[in-house]
């Protein structure tokens, strides 16, 4: 009961009754005004989705190995992508244009305005899972009223759709940490957008492919190694690994969540610590 | 009320700020006049909860900035040396989020903003973009943000810099009206003039200390031992020269022509006025006894050594 309370209490010091978010959602919505660069990279990928979706209904049409999983692996890293370009800029950019001062002697806490920015990657993130899930579940639905499984490996159909879903939302949690907390960080937006892209690199890529690397001593030091890679567990789950995918999913949701959420943590008290501490470049 | 009490802050072994004290009424403006790197913004940043003391603190009307900064942030407009403006909003969505951000209710937002655009003379600018605004501008827009939840305390960190005379004539004079409306202000500059003529204290900062602070009156009696009095008779003034030489609290007097002469005197109110006096009681006709406007310059640079951090 007093949990309940203490939800409620917090989402609306956050969400509802943040003085900092109306800012955040008309400034996002302004910047997709033509002219602005989010609103040219928009364009050129609804062009590209396009051309994409007028190949796969040709695709649907003759061959039966197309199936659903393009389209969800394609989720999980067009959000994490976007996610990553709407985050990376949000404290950095205020430091780089002097205003965040004025945010940090206002009354307002640095959750709150963590919350803020945060709110700014909620649209682009929804709207990259709703482009890709709806063909995933068209396409997946033709081939059932065709006769065939959804998927060639036969994998539920519900069940990989609620995974990928699941994948791409923790997968997000992390990112959004890494870009807001090194945008917490950086004092240009360049530098925070070199880092945010160096750390998802590195995690993303470097490590799979060191780990990748180990293969010939042991596959299976190999695997429970990357099992936090979220490509990693979507294919365990679109593929007929039923038991692995299982365990695969499920810890690199929560391995995505915690350090998502320890970094969003780590943000809002460098933010505190930099009102204490003047935040101005340190002479 | 604002009370300072021994602030003081310190990067590494530089002390940039060091044992600060004064006290502000509402209605005062404090000229806060110091060199550059003398400790000013490191000050004012403290009063703004943006810097946290390493000792000391400050009162603002009943609240510690260091034990309550949120209720003191709600009371305080600040103006930074150094400021940006969010480049993809009107001047008065600007003022919007501000009054947002302050809490301040939304069936009065619109009045709010329409009052503080009155006040800084930017209605006209109402609709433009904000980074559309001349230097002047965005200073006025940027005080006209410092207004919306109408703070008690106003910290203007060098808020003329930068701008040509005919602004800065504008924006001291609306900081007077500032005062006027009973508002606490704190003003930096490290041109002391800029300050004179409508700050009622001032503080004088030199490598962190307060080198002297208090109404620019006594501060100007104080430092300035001697002060110059002009007189000028109808008639005799050299006779009158030859009277006052001697009498009390006079060092010397200069004929400066056939009815005028300056008198170099060194004492209290109270011994000038005696002085006018008896010069009067003599029988000189004086049609004017005054003291020389003071000269905040000079004293800035009598007490300063400019030594600097
Ligand atoms: N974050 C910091 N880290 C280290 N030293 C600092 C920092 N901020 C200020 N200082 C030092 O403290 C001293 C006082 O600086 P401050 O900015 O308060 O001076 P100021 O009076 O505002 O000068 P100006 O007229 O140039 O604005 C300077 O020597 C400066 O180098
Ligand atoms: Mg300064």
């Amino acid at each position: 009961m007093g949990g309940h309370r203490q939800v409620r209490h917090v989402v609306r010091d956050l969400f509802t009754e943040n003085p900092c978010l109306p800012k955040s959602l008309s400034s996002f919505s302004r910047s997709l005004r033509i002219g602005t660069w989010p609103a040219s990279t928009a364009i050129v990928a609804v062009i590209i989705l396009l051309v994409y979706a007028c190949l796969v209904a040709l695709a649907v049409q003759s061959v039966t190995w197309f199936e659903p999983s393009i389209f969800l692996y394609g989720m999980l890293l067009i959000s994490i992508l976007l996610v990553a370009a709407v985050l990376y800029s949000g404290l950095a950019g205020e430091r780089e244009k002097k205003s965040l001062d004025l945010l940090l002697v206002a009354p307002v806490t640095g959750a709150q305005i963590v919350a803020a920015k945060l709110t700014k990657a909620f649209l682009p993130l929804v709207a990259s899972i709703l482009a890709l899930m709806v063909p995933a579940i068209v396409i997946g639905m033709m081939r059932i009223v065709k006769g065939q499984p959804a998927f060639i490996d036969n994998v539920n159909f519900p069940i990989a759709l609620a995974g990928a879903l699941g994948l791409t939302l923790s997968a997000n949690v992390l990112v959004a940490g890494v870009a807001v907390y090194m945008s917490a960080l950086n004092k240009t937006m360049s530098s925070a957008l070199t880092a945010t892209i160096g750390c998802l690199f590195a995690l993303y890529v470097v490590i799979a492919v060191l780990v990748s690397a180990m293969a010939p001593i042991s596959k299976d030091l190999v695997d429970t190694l990357l099992a936090y890679h979220p490509f990693v567990a979507m294919s365990s789950l679109l593929s007929q690994n039923a038991r692995f995918a299982g365990l695969s999913v499920g810890f690199s949701s929560v391995f995505h969540i915690a350090v998502g959420a320890g970094l969003l943590w780590a943000s809002v008290r460098a933010l505190e610590t930099e009102r204490k501490k003047g935040g101005r470049a340190s002479a | 009320m604002l009370e300072v009490k021994g602030l003081r802050k310190a990067f590494g072994p530089l002390v940039a700020v060091d044992n600060i004290s004064f006290t502000l009424e509402p209605g005062d403006i404090f000229g806060f006049i110091g060199s550059n790197g003398a400790g000013k913004t490191t000050t004012i940043r403290m009063l703004a909860t943006l810097l946290e003391p390493d000792s000391g603190t400050a009162i603002l009307n009943g609240r510690d900035i260091r034990v309550d900064p949120m209720s003191v942030r709600r009371q305080i407009g600040f103006m930074p040396d150094d400021f940006g403006i969010y480049d993809d909003v009107k001047v008065w969505e600007y003022l919007d989020f501000f009054a947002t951000v302050y809490r301040v209710p939304k069936v009065e937002r619109q009045s709010v903003i329409d009052n503080v655009l009155e006040l800084v003379d930017l209605t006209a600018k109402r609709d433009a973009m904000a980074t559309s605004l001349s230097r002047g501008m965005r200073q006025r827009l940027s005080l006209a943000r410092c207004l919306v939840h109408d703070p008690s305390l106003l910290l203007l960190d060098e808020p003329a810099s930068g701008l040509d005379p005919r602004a800065r004539a504008e924006l001291k004079e609306l900081i007077a009206e500032l005062g006027r409306m009973g508002k606490m202000i704190i003003v930096s500059s490290h041109i002391l003039p800029e300050l004179a003529d409508f700050c009622n204290t001032v503080g004088i900062i030199e490598r962190g200390k307060m080198v002297t602070h208090g109404r620019v009156e006594d501060i100007v009696r104080s430092i300035q031992q001697t002060r110059i009095l002009h007189v000028k008779v109808i008639e005799g003034a050299s006779e009158a020269s030859m009277f006052l030489h001697g009498k009390e609290g006079v060092a010397a007097t200069n004929l400066t022509g056939s009815t005028t002469l300056t008198v170099e005197f060194v004492g209290d109110g109270d011994m000038q006025a005696d002085l006018l006096g008896v010069l009067v009681s003599e029988g000189y006709r004086v049609i004017e006894f005054r003291e020389e406007a003071a000269n905040l310059e000079d004293v800035f640079l009598q007490v300063t050594t400019g030594a600097v951090n």
